[in-house]
């Protein structure tokens, strides 16, 4: 006597599993630590995972490194680490969340607010948007003027009380946490006033154009 | 048990899945294991083939049973349904181990029970990893929770499937009738 055990087993398994990603807590914490424990290096130490569209991360000095703030503004800027310290430093803490479902609970930033640099440079009127440029030579993204404003919005140096690591985009990062961190472009060059906004590096290959975290 | 021979509309199925499902395990595991993305980068082209390969995995599946639907019923029905012979690969799971299990002479079995589970554990995972796969790449229709949570199973399905695909590989090798000690026995008689 035989029965369908393999196809019994498949349609409980997949129903199972179906119905605990629709209406479930997620793959439990516990279960969760067994299973990436034991890999060690290889599960991701401070919770984020590393991306980069290049093949390499951007290699900097302390000495030479400037960050340029310049289109449509009045005063050009070619700013140090010590220049943006002495911008007015803040500290902004928030939940990292990327598109791909993973997440890093509180992370705290700090760094100076967009808006000190946009009055430091003096926008001019026809500016309604910002273009942010990757030292990577490939990632850009862009903000609205009135989104970039928001003090929240910082180009942050530090994270977690430390200066941020070469692998999180030293020496300066965009945050803008109430975005997905694609919108946080890393190893940050240049910022551009310019009249629009363009489709940033990922929105340009199919991603949505609101990057607002959906709760 | 028989030796049957798998048909070219298996081998096919088989190879055109597990070449799929590698490329998935190797672009996934650069996504997600920090060293390798570092070591890699090329975000965008890394997941390009990771969805690439899922999309030509899920059209192998319709399109090869479009074609030769008796012959991959035939293999689900042999592949499904277990009788008690089958519960004697579970018993002497060091003889599996060591690769020294030999099935019992049933007639007309193409299968035995380890071969069974692992075609619906896999099947499982697969599936699993397809389904959790359509809130990630369409993040914006659905909720960061469910994301989350689909994101979550991805990756237990994912790791699940990896450990599922080193048993099936070891086995496939070592095993009486695997690909390595299958060629020395097939040397042994034309000696």
């Amino acid at each position: 006597m035989s029965h369908p055990i393999g196809r019994r087993l498949f349609l409980a398994g997949l129903g199972a599993g179906a119905g605990l990603v629709a209406l479930g807590d997620g793959v439990p914490a516990a279960l969760r630590s067994w299973l990436e424990g034991p890999l060690g290096e290889l599960s991701p130490s401070d919770g984020f995972h590393f991306y980069s569209v290049t093949g390499s991360v951007p290699s900097w000095d302390r000495i030479s490194w400037r960050l340029a703030v310049d289109g449509l503004v009045e005063h050009p800027l070619s700013l140090s680490i010590e220049d943006l310290v002495g911008a007015g430093m803040r500290q902004v803490t928030a939940d990292f969340h990327c598109v791909s479902g993973w997440s890093v609970a509180a992370v705290r930033w700090e760094g100076v607010s967009v808006a000190a640099l946009l009055d430091q440079a003096t926008i001019r009127p026809k500016a309604r948007a910002l273009r942010f440029e990757s030292a990577d030579g490939a990632y850009v993204d862009f903000l609205d003027l009135s989104v970039a404003r928001r003090l929240e919005v910082i180009i942050a140096l530090r994270m977690a009380s430390a200066p941020i690591t070469a692998e999180r985009g030293a020496p300066a990062r965009l945050v803008v946490p109430f975005y997905y961190g694609y919108k946080g472009v890393k190893w940050l060059r240049r910022i551009t006033a310019v009249e629009a906004a363009d489709t940033g590096y990922w929105e340009a290959r199919g991603y949505d154009s609101d990057a607002r975290i959906r709760h | 048990m028989t030796r049957t021979p798998a048909s070219a509309t298996e081998k096919i199925l088989h190879w055109s899945v597990a070449t799929a499902v590698l490329l998935m395990v190797a672009t996934g595991g650069v996504m997600y294991i920090p060293s390798l993305s570092e070591m890699v980068g090329q975000r965008f082209w890394v997941r390009t083939v990771h969805i690439a390969s899922a999309v030509a995995f899920v059209f192998v599946l319709l399109l090869i049973p479009a074609l030769r639907w008796p012959e991959i019923r035939r293999l689900e029905l042999d592949l499904s349904f277990w009788d008690r012979a089958d519960w004697d690969w579970f018993r002497r799971p060091w003889d599996v181990f060591i690769s020294t299990y030999q099935p019992a002479d049933v007639p007309r079995r193409r299968f035995n029970g380890g071969q069974k589970l692992l075609a619906a554990l896999v099947a499982i995972s697969l599936a699993l990893l397809v389904l959790t796969g359509v809130p990630m790449y369409w993040w914006s229709w659905f909720s960061s929770a469910l994301v989350s949570r689909a994101r979550d199973f991805h990756v237990l399905a994912a790791f699940g499937l990896a450990a599922l695909l080193a048993g099936h590989i070891y086995l496939a090798l070592l095993s009486p009738y695997g690909l390595l000690q299958g060629r020395i026995a097939r040397e042994r008689i034309n000696r």
